[in-house]
């Protein structure tokens, strides 16, 4: 092999740091040397990685072997089948629920029959009516049973996930090697070599950054984040039985917001507000160029959002799967790093426009904190965005955006923004035929979802049963 | 809605008949009511078409169904024949050929990509060719060919075509469906347009013989005249002759010989190109040049030359100009077909890139004051598509090892856009590529351009390299055998059609 990469060195801690180190040690081969310089302390802003995941994350965890017996009896996690935002402005509180792709109504979309008819979209989401009533299941295969069109992701403890990743780390080949601190030598932008304070210098043909908002490898000069802002965080955890509902809820407030997790046997508080003197604070916002030289910094060393939405998972599982897809295979890693930069960019500023399009609802409060986000919530592909979905319903998609058209659907509807005229396509069906099939399709959910269990009822059992497969 | 009935669009006027015309004014039709919008489209039997053996891609497909037309229906009224893909002979080097096939090569396995795969398997076999494991190309090789199985699980599932037909009874056949559904047709020529004084938008258009036709909204069909955009409007031109410097066709049908191929050929020739396109009773030739690097006398004795039955007729020159239109939609009008913009047809993006300014357009339907917010986002998505479109066709010309005319020099040592150099030196690194959500082009399709004219990684993915040889030696070696025994099994192309949908006389024209 004319491979010259041999060497790959992971360097931080917590979530970003131990899933980007099995994420590797899985999918390398033999002959690369993969080491983990631990730094002790998990950062104290993983907490911003929120307590949420989409369900993009199944798969992704699956990979690592996380599923479901492992994360529902070893941790506290629970489903989640979308976030309910309240007090949001103007708008009635929703739950922004993780849908399949709406059925097409005679070759059209669903979203424009709903408009045609004024109908709520909330009235024919599946995820969101069961979420609402506090229950859950799996949904099946089966694709005439109402649930089967519901999607879900996980409420989680970030500092549980992180600690068993590492116990994995420790059951794995991978080489660990643990630091209070280290020491980089640059030779201008590109990293000679890394010493911990634990022992002799180690060098590599690429650095991994997962030090989160600490950003070891980065000079101070290179520490540029773009549409700077910064927030305060203090996040708290109380017992709670039983288990609360499969939805994450996220209420504003004056100062800024707070979200609330149902785990199991616990709720998780998470409260953002504008930057404070007695908590501690970040910066959100993403770097120009997570990779520089031979150096790449993955997750919160690369860019944070606030997890007003899944996005911050979904942009750590997105930064992990885009190394693997580029691990470099020559020391000239010119086309990999620019490729990854530019994937980069467009994941992070598409995921911030879902969120930002949070900002933009109405009667959110005057104060500080809501004025300098919505300062912030201007890029003008998102304007061009809201524009057209507010004059035809037109969905305008970027390449390979995190949030599918479900999601911006549903967060359209959620704000109270309605387009002005549907798709011309939807008059040449007969009203009473489009309204005939949407009656129908709204009736088989409500018939539904009473018969869907209580969600802590159901993963009770589904505990119980995951046991017996044990002893059995 | 009754808020807007006073600015909706009542009246639309399509200038110029043709493929773009014609495939316009039957979409439009089908979708709006014909009380609410009327369409009335104007062309003269004085100006030509450019239409001739057309080859297209899946998405044509679509574009039928949209319409509800029967397959069978179709492939009768337009000589159709069926596509798997295109042969390309001499294109990487002189003497060399490959299949650029519709649907995938292989299956992915592990989420990781089919040809790292083959990457790993073709260490061990060097005389592995990556069509091998793709079911259109091993099908097409033997002429042979079969409609999809819906069945995920038969391999007949990874079957995917388009047609080759004859353009100008396509749109004969287009035209009847729309009058059909209330377009109205205007023989005449145009010969002024009126403008309002200060919006500067499209009033009306003013015919031969002294009648207007008024309308709200024009789409501009009158092929490389661009008499809209360009006459009337101004639109630049962004020319991308540099990139692609074709700029003449030379075109002639000949007899059919032999066995009926479900494919189309394309082979590089001293400065250019020539396409041989099948239907059902004569086959479709065209050489495209450049004229700046040989005469048009060479350029049709080389056409001649290469035929493989007797010419009919004489061969048509038409000259052309690779590029867009700055604004595909300025003011309250549309470019759609040539007057937009062109891309030589070597991979037979022509119809497609027709069809995309449609259904854009239908998905961004405007009010009758047209708002900027709509203009501009058609003009981006539209802009958008011609250069992923470019890319592709660009790097054919690119990746050569040719040397033995100016031209070919010229092409192998151009420089090419950035985004084609990244998507070039990504593949050479690891044999990397990637989609982007909205392209046209597959991985497949970049793949099998880059192995077959010669752009090698210089080693395989990390990832997959990881994986277990035998492994990989056996599931190749068993979907190899599944290809090739699907194939064996297949009617041949003009059996399959003479059941399916076989004209029953040549059709005149």
């Amino acid at each position: 092999m004319s491979d010259s990469v041999k060497t790959l060195l992971v360097i931080g801690s917590g979530l970003a740091g131990a899933m980007t180190a099995l994420s590797l040690s899985k999918s390398l081969g033999p002959e690369r040397r993969l080491v983990y310089l631990r730094m002790s302390a998990a950062p104290e802003s993983d907490c911003l990685y929120g307590s949420v995941t989409a369900p993009t994350a199944y798969d992704f965890l699956l990979k690592l072997g996380l599923d479901e017996p492992i994360l529902f009896t070893r941790t506290s996690t629970s489903f989640s089948l979308g976030t309910k935002y309240s007090n949001w402005g103007d708008a009635t509180p929703w739950v922004q629920c993780h849908q399949q792709p709406l059925p097409l109504v005679h070759g059209v979309p669903m979203r424009h029959h709903l408009t045609r008819q004024h109908r709520p979209v909330s009235s024919i989401l599946v995820g969101a009516q069961t979420a609402e009533q506090g229950r859950f299941a799996h949904p099946p295969e089966d694709p005439n049973v109402p649930l089967s069109r519901a999607e879900y992701g996980y409420q989680f403890s970030v500092a549980e996930w992180a600690a068993l990743l590492e116990q994995f780390l420790r059951e794995s080949e991978i080489e660990i090697i643990e630091a209070a601190q280290c020491e980089i030598q640059f030779d201008a932008d590109a990293i000679r070599h890394v010493t911990p304070d634990s022992g002799p210098a180690i060098s590599a043909d690429l650095y991994i950054d997962c030090s989160g908002i600490k950003r070891v490898t980065r000079l101070a000069t290179h520490r540029v984040l773009q549409d700077e802002k910064k927030v305060s965080y203090v996040s708290a955890t109380s017992p709670k039985e039983p288990l609360g509902p499969a939805f994450r809820r996220v209420a504003a407030d004056n100062q800024g917001w707070t979200s609330t997790s149902s785990l199991q046997g616990r709720e998780e508080v998470l409260a953002i507000s504008k930057a404070r003197e007695d908590a501690p604070s970040s910066s959100v916002g993403r770097s120009a160029e997570p990779w520089r030289e031979n150096s790449v910094s993955i997750g919160h060393a690369a860019g944070l959002l606030e997890p007003l939405t899944p996005a911050p998972m979904t942009l750590l599982q997105r930064d992990i799967e885009r190394l693997l897809e580029l691990i470099p295979v020559a020391e000239d890693m010119t086309a990999e790093r620019r490729e990854y930069n530019r994937r980069f960019a467009n994941d992070f500023d598409h995921a911030k426009m879902f969120q930002d399009t949070l900002f933009h609802a109405n009667g959110l409060p005057a104060s500080d904190y809501w004025q300098s986000s919505t300062e912030q919530a201007q890029d003008p592909r998102l304007i061009r965005k809201l524009q057209q979905y507010e004059n035809r319903g037109v969905l305008v998609r970027y390449d390979l955006e995190p949030f599918n058209d479900e999601d911006w659907t549903i967060l359209h509807a959620g704000l109270g923004r309605t387009p002005r005229q549907y798709d011309l396509q939807t008059d040449s069906i007969p009203m009473s035929e489009s309204v005939a099939q949407l009656d129908a399709l709204q009736r088989s959910i409500a018939a539904m979802v009473p018969k869907v269990p209580p969600h802590h009822l159901y993963v009770a059992n589904m505990k119980r049963y995951f046991e017996k497969q044990n002893y059995a | 809605m009754p808020d807007q009935t006073d600015k909706s669009i009542k009246e639309i006027v399509i200038v110029g008949g043709g493929s773009a015309g014609w495939m316009t004014a039957a979409a439009l039709s089908s979708l709006l009511p014909s009380r609410a919008v009327s369409i009335t489209l104007v062309e003269s039997e004085q100006i030509g078409t450019i239409g001739v053996g057309e080859a297209t891609i899946p998405d044509v497909i679509n574009f039928n169904a949209m319409l509800g037309i029967s397959e069978q229906d179709f492939l009768k009224a337009t000589n159709g024949t069926f596509k798997l893909g295109i042969e390309f002979k001499n294109w990487g080097r002189q003497g060399e050929s490959y299949f650029h096939p519709f649907g995938t090569h292989g299956v992915d396995m592990n989420g990781i990509d089919f040809h790292q795969y083959w990457l790993r398997y073709a260490q061990q076999n060097p005389d592995s060719v990556i069509e091998d494991f793709s079911l259109c190309s091993v099908s097409a090789q033997q002429d042979k060919f079969i409609l999809p199985q819906n069945d995920p699980r038969s391999v007949l599932s990874q079957i995917r075509y388009a047609y080759h037909f004859d353009a100008t009874a396509y749109a004969k056949y287009l035209r009847a469906y729309a009058e059909e559904r209330g377009a109205r047709r205007v023989e005449g020529k145009v010969i002024n347009v009126q403008q309002d004084d200060a919006s500067g938008f499209v009033t009306g258009v003013e015919l031969e013989e002294g009648q207007v036709l008024a309308g709200d909204l024009f789409f501009d069909c009158s092929g490389f005249r661009a008499l809209l955009l360009e006459k009337t409007l101004g639109v630049d031109f962004n020319d991308w002759a540099h990139w692609l410097p074709c700029n003449t066709a030379q075109t002639v049908a000949c007899e059919r010989t032999g066995a009926l191929k479900p494919y189309t050929i394309s082979t590089a020739k001293k400065a250019g190109w020539q396409w041989r396109i099948p239907t059902q009773h004569r086959t479709g030739n065209g050489h495209i040049y450049s004229s700046d690097y040989i005469s048009d006398e060479e350029a049709i004795e080389s056409l001649l030359s290469d035929l493989d039955g007797p010419a009919r007729g004489t061969p048509r020159k038409i000259k052309f100009r690779t590029g867009h239109r700055k604004k595909f939609w300025e003011k309250n009008c549309i470019a759609v077909g040539l007057s937009g913009g062109f891309l030589e047809p070597l991979e037979s993006t022509s119809l497609y890139l027709i069809q995309e300014g449609i259904s854009k357009f239908i998905s961004l339907f405007p009010s009758a004051d047209m708002p900027d917010s709509v203009r501009n986002e058609y003009n981006r998505q539209l802009t958008l598509k011609f250069e992923q479109v470019r890319d592709f066709i660009i790097l054919h010309y690119k990746a050569t090892e040719r040397d033995d005319s100016d031209f070919w020099n010229y092409c192998r040592t151009m420089s090419i856009p950035a985004s084609l150099t990244h998507k070039i030196e990504l593949f050479r690194e690891a044999g990397r590529a990637f989609r982007y959500e909205d392209e046209l082009f597959s991985t497949t399709s970049w793949i099998a351009v880059f192995l077959g004219q010669n752009v090698r990684p210089k080693t395989v993915d990390p990832i997959v390299s990881a994986l277990d040889d035998g492994q990989i030696m056996h599931s190749l070696n068993t979907m190899r055998q599944a290809m090739t025994g699907a194939a064996q099994k297949m009617p041949t192309h003009e059996a399959f059609l003479r059941q399916y949908a076989w004209a029953a006389e040549p059709a005149m024209n």
